[in-house]
């Protein structure tokens, strides 16, 4: 059975602009919040839509946060445009990072955000193909 | 002699005598086990001025995490917890907003651009400047009872 939606938006981000990176994952987090999901699982969610969105501002050309939230589940997809990710077991490892001067000037790149994005879901997949795009779906039980 | 005497005590004597001494540390409250810190208190600890969120002096810091790493602070900080570090840019208060920490201390004198104080403001997060070093800040925020958010990885 299809659970009904309480919510559903697109959000669209624009890869290197690092002015915003972060706005859209703190509005989410604000519409979670006053949805009156436990603290807990705004927080993952807060923390799993954030990463995201930072990769696509790192590596990607423009993606897509599409959030889709039932009564007991949190859908995130977040999909982009952009080299793709070669080596998935490879990037999902602490510590291995691409990341520009830009992004670790901003504090970034440590190569802990997938893993820190596996860590806060309950259900995490990866799909991408080289010189296409990468698919991030995250999903967060409630309960 | 005596000049041959001070060069000979040991460092933790010397830092005793300057009446720092490195083992003493404010113990919690007997009775219901807490230590309270105050935001105000760690501005007096710290030497510190406040840059925002003036209204939250009253509020309890008891839990920090230092990093200059925002995706460590991301993985690893609890909520409610204070963020030590010496990045100054908007970003920081973003993270810190998505992890609901409750106040940011930016450490080794460093001053954060206007956008990242009007972030604060904005996003109702108490921004302290201090000129302690990371160490020092981390240090003499312990010594008052305060504890990191977690102690070990892996321990939460
Ligand atoms: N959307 C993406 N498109 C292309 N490559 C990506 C994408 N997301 C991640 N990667 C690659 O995977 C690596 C690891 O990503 P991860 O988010 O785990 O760490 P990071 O972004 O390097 O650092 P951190 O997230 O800790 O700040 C990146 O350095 C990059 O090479
Ligand atoms: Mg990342």
């Amino acid at each position: 059975m299809v659970p009904t939606l309480k919510y559903k938006n697109t959000f669209p981000v624009e890869g290197g602009n690092f002015d915003n990176a972060g706005v859209i994952s703190l509005q989410i987090k604000n519409i979670i919040r006053d949805m009156g999901f436990p603290d807990d699982i705004q927080r993952r969610a807060a923390i799993a839509i954030y990463e995201s969105e930072l990769n696509i501002i790192s590596y990607a050309r423009a993606g897509n946060i599409n959030v889709r939230i039932a009564p007991h589940l949190i859908c995130i997809d977040a999909a982009d445009e952009g080299p793709g990710i070669e080596d998935i077991d490879r990037a999902m490892k602490d510590g291995y990072s691409t990341a520009n001067d830009r992004i670790r000037e901003m504090g970034f790149g440590a190569g802990m955000g997938l893993s820190n994005i596996k860590k806060c879901s309950d259900k995490f997949e990866i799909i991408s193909e080289t010189n296409k795009g990468t698919h991030l779906k995250i999903l967060i039980d409630i309960n | 002699m005596i000049v041959v005497n001070t060069l000979k005590i040991t460092n933790h004597q010397t830092l005793a005598i300057s009446g720092f001494n490195p083992f003493y540390r404010i113990k919690s409250c007997s009775i219901c086990g807490k230590t309270e810190v105050k935001l105000s208190k760690l501005i007096d600890i710290l030497d510190a001025t406040i840059m925002s969120g003036e209204e939250h002096l009253d509020m309890d810091v008891n839990t920090a995490f230092s990093a200059d790493l925002m995706s460590d602070v991301l993985a690893f900080a609890k909520p409610k917890s204070i963020l030590l570090t010496g990045l100054t840019n908007p970003q920081v208060v973003r993270t810190a907003s998505i992890l609901d920490a409750s106040a940011i201390v930016i450490v080794r004198g460093k001053i954060p651009p206007a956008e990242t104080v009007e972030l604060a403001k904005e996003l109702n997060i108490p921004i302290v400047l201090t000129k302690y070093i990371l160490f020092e800040t981390s240090g003499r925020l312990f010594m008052n009872g305060m504890v990191g958010c977690v102690e070990k990885i892996g321990d939460s």
